[in-house]
């Protein structure tokens, strides 16, 4: 709660991506799925307090439509939920690394859903802009930028800065080296940065 | 600046603006800061479109997930097998559903190709053993007779096929096939009296060019169903021998030029009615053409099956004839004289004669 209080009163930048809290909390987290795993239902909405956020913007972004990304988080966390009896809290951020390998299947899906029902939203909520250390980009410029993205980049910019993993962790999602996801991440800047200074 | 140097110099720049630090800050007096400051920016903006989301109820997403946690009230301790999520392995590749899937269609679309080239395998190629093998899987269907009757026909166009083309030492597997094939097509009900009529007639002729070890080979295993060959020949100089039968054909020798400008070579004779002379064959050194033999109504016609050669001496040829239900004969001669063939007796004879000359 904590989090999400700072999250919505204090939109600052590093209060949204708490990297080095993280770190800090990784053995309360490792508590955390220890209970949970256990059937301590508190210790669950502790950890979904956590990473919902996160979660529910990576969906948020990929899905474009908000009740889409909120019926995903649902399905991560109940998927999580599930799982978490098989579940190895090994190291440090292996739990958010297994949340965002669940969220990125159940997002995947409903995308290839969408695609198929032809559902895929074209909407208004992509209007607007976003703004960062005063330079302004449109939101749909971004947002078309990323999807002309390969798969493989996509993903890691996504996990990487909308939903705010380590290199670590996006790798462990992903299922993949770091030194491959940091290779990615740095194409896909390269990508995005050319795309974004074309359309500007 | 490397891409390396450039990746582990955004990742020190990204750690600090995450942390809150200014890009200007961080960058000041760092290598290649122009092109930091861009990354920057395209990642400083990812992040405010992650921000820029929304923010999702919490309280109502929980809700939502505890009331669909409460319906399964054994998770997570004892949750139902079929609904467990497993965890994700910490490293490894990503699941990829449709793999599996799309190796099958493959495999399938592989083996459909696989199995239509073969049918038309002949023997000694390498689809030949599939086609086989389909079609001894169609042999196991029952009570099909027409089916197996023309698998059996199959195999006998290939033990023709191969008889003629080689490989020959495939003749007799192609034989025995052929014999299963039409036992299963008899034994079926299916009636196979054309099937050996033509046996009789295709297969001896392309007996007479495959080795003799492989020629009794096969005759053994079709048996009856061949006439029997040739036992004996006799020939001379100028006439072959033929035994009687209601037709014999002695065929006119394909080569034979003694001294150059006339064949010899017999041409040869065949008959009818109770007696039928094989053609003689034979010329002489000047290179006469070969006399014909026939009887009164007996005509020539093409030669069959040799058995038996023609002698290498000048001015003799030799002939062979042979009784039974069909018979087959041919002479051929070297050096002098073309060879003679006599016909046969039985229902079918045929003679050839060949000659070359001086």
């Amino acid at each position: 709660m904590l989090e999400r209080a700072r999250t919505v009163g204090n939109p600052s930048l590093a209060a949204i991506h708490p990297v080095e809290e993280m770190e800090a909390a990784s053995s309360v987290v490792h508590a955390l799925v220890e209970r949970a795993a256990a059937g301590d239902v508190d210790a669950f909405r502790r950890l979904f307090d956590r990473y919902a956020e996160r979660v529910h913007r990576y969906a948020a972004v990929r899905l474009a439509r908000g009740d889409d990304a909120e019926d995903a988080l649902q399905e991560v966390f109940l998927a999580v939920w599930r799982g978490l009896p098989g579940f190895e809290d090994r190291h440090d951020g292996a739990f958010p690394a297994w949340v965002f390998g669940i969220a990125r299947n159940v997002v995947a899906g409903r995308v290839r859903r969408a695609i198929r029902t032809r559902t895929l939203p074209i909407e208004d909520a992509r209007e607007g802009a976003v703004e960062f250390e005063s330079m302004v980009v449109s939101r749909r410029v971004l947002v078309d930028a990323l999807e002309r993205l390969p798969e493989a980049q996509r993903e890691v910019v996504l996990m990487r800065f909308v939903a705010g993993l380590r290199s670590r962790e996006v790798a462990e999602a992903l299922g993949r080296s770091e030194a491959a996801v940091v290779a990615l991440q740095m194409r896909a800047l390269e990508r995005l940065r050319r795309d974004l200074g074309e359309a500007r | 600046m490397s891409r390396r140097a450039r990746a582990e110099a955004f990742e020190r720049a990204w750690a600090a603006v995450a942390a809150g630090a200014r890009p200007a800050e961080v960058l000041a007096g760092e290598r290649g800061a122009a092109a930091l400051a861009r990354d920057l920016f395209v990642a400083g903006s990812l992040r405010a479109l992650g921000a820029a989301v929304s923010v999702v109820d919490l309280d109502r997403g929980w809700t939502a997930i505890a009331s669909a946690m409460a319906a399964a009230p054994a998770a997570p301790a004892a949750p139902p097998a079929e609904d467990v999520v497993r965890p994700l392995p910490p490293r490894g590749p990503a699941p990829r559903p449709w793999v599996g899937l799309r190796a099958a269609a493959a495999v399938t679309a592989a083996v459909v190709v696989l199995a239509a080239a073969s049918l038309r395998a002949l023997p000694g190629s390498f689809l030949y053993p599939i086609r086989t093998t389909i079609e001894n899987a169609a042999l196991a269907v029952p009570g099909d007779g027409g089916l197996r009757l023309r698998i059996a026909g199959a195999r006998m166009r290939d033990l023709v096929e191969v008889l003629r083309a080689g490989p020959t030492g495939e003749a007799p597997a192609v034989a025995r096939s052929m014999m299963a094939a039409r036992a299963a097509a008899r034994s079926a009900g299916a009636d196979v009296r054309g099937l050996d009529a033509s046996i009789a007639a295709d297969v001896p002729p392309a007996l007479a060019a495959v080795p003799t070890g492989v020629a009794a080979a096969v005759r053994t295993i079709l048996g009856g169903l061949l006439p029997p060959p040739a036992t004996s020949g006799s020939g001379g100089s100028t006439s072959g021998s033929g035994g009687s039968g209601i037709s014999g054909s002695g065929a006119t020798p394909t080569a034979g030029s003694p001294t150059g400008e006339q064949p010899s070579g017999g041409s040869t004779g065949s008959d009818s009615g109770e007696r039928g002379d094989g053609g003689s064959s034979g010329s002489g050194d000047e290179g006469t053409s070969g006399t014909s033999g026939s009887d009164s109504s007996g005509s020539g016609s093409a030669g069959g099956g040799s058995t038996d050669g023609g002698s290498t001496d000048g001015g003799s040829g030799s002939g062979s004839g042979g009784d039974g239900a069909s018979g087959s004969g041919s002479g051929s001669g070297s050096g002098g004289d073309g060879g003679s063939s006599g016909g046969d007796s039985g229902s079918s004879g045929s003679g050839s004669g060949s000659s070359g000359g001086d």
